[in-house]
């Protein structure tokens, strides 16, 4: 019952974002370790344009009744986050903002998803605080 | 909560990496310019540029073994169940195996310059002199310590994200 109230709010999207921001943030921190490694390709996780594609729901999407099956279409449990490799250069000013703006995306997901679960706290009990 | 503690905790050892291979740079370049003016060495050269080379060593990862693991790996349903030993043995590596080899090099060259009054000329008259530019060594130092800062900077950044983790 609880577990299915949670379904329903913003939970699940922030929890993939959190595991994707965390990613990210090794991905960044791997790119500053090797700034002046020859042959590093730097690290890339871009998971905005997945984010964007699950929020549109373009097309047919499956629905899953069992843990087990593929994923059709675009759907927030299909969000991943992967690294992948870039052939550019690593540039660090623009890791040291990736950083600093990942952190503060970090910061609002975990903000959010604390709120939510005040607000449900707030239902149990019936009164505020 | 599936935040993987697991990834902070990889990268501070990818960041701690970092930092010992900035220091070490650092002490590399510390070195070359104690050293700018060194005709003789124990080995009686005159000193050797050091550099650090690092590069990267990239393995793909290998798909029959992949394939092997993946196809061998046999459920289990009761805890008295054997494990495939061959997915033991050989887990699945989707990303193959990525690592940094660091390198101390030294640069086997001099300058040379006519100085015969020197006790360590040769018989014409010129003295081999550590090929160093203080300039660039100089140069090479603060690069350094600035990337040993940016390193700092994803520790802490790391450290508050862990801890904004456990606030949820």
């Amino acid at each position: 019952m609880v577990s299915n109230l949670m379904e329903k709010t913003l939970a699940p999207l922030l929890r993939k974002s959190l595991t994707a921001y965390s990613t990210r943030h090794t991905a960044i921190g791997e790119n500053i370790a090797n700034v002046e490694t020859k042959g590093f390709r730097p690290l890339k996780v871009d998971f905005e344009a997945e984010f964007r594609r699950a929020l549109e729901k373009n097309g047919p999407v499956g629905q899953k009744t069992n843990h087990r099956h593929l994923d059709i279409g675009h759907t927030v449990d299909s969000l991943h986050g992967r690294i992948k490799e870039t052939d550019a250069q690593v540039n660090i000013e623009q890791e040291m903002a990736d950083l600093a703006r990942n952190q503060i995306r970090f910061d609002f997901a975990v903000r959010k998803l604390r709120g939510g679960y005040d607000n449900i706290k707030m239902a149990i009990r019936g009164r505020v605080g | 909560m599936e935040i993987n503690t697991d990834s902070f905790f990889k990268t501070f050892r990818i960041s701690s990496a970092g930092l010992s291979a900035e220091k070490k740079q650092l002490a590399i370049t510390a070195e070359n310019i104690a050293n700018a003016t060194t005709t003789k060495t124990l080995d009686g050269t005159a000193y050797k540029r050091k550099t650090l080379t690092r590069e990267m060593i990239s393995r793909r990862p290998i798909f029959s073994n992949n394939l092997k693991a993946a196809s061998l790996q046999l459920a289990t349903q009761s805890g008295g169940h054997m494990t495939s030993s061959y997915y033991q043995e050989h887990p699945v590596n989707r990303t193959g195996s990525r690592e940094v080899k660091t390198e101390v090099e030294e640069l086997e060259q001099f300058k040379r310059i006519y100085d015969p009054g020197h006790p360590d000329a040769d018989g014409e008259g010129y003295v081999n002199f550590p090929d160093i530019n203080v300039v660039s060594e100089m140069l090479e130092l603060i690069s350094a310590s600035r990337s040993y800062e940016a390193n700092v900077t994803v520790m802490n950044a790391t450290k508050s994200l862990a801890k904004k983790s456990l606030e949820i």
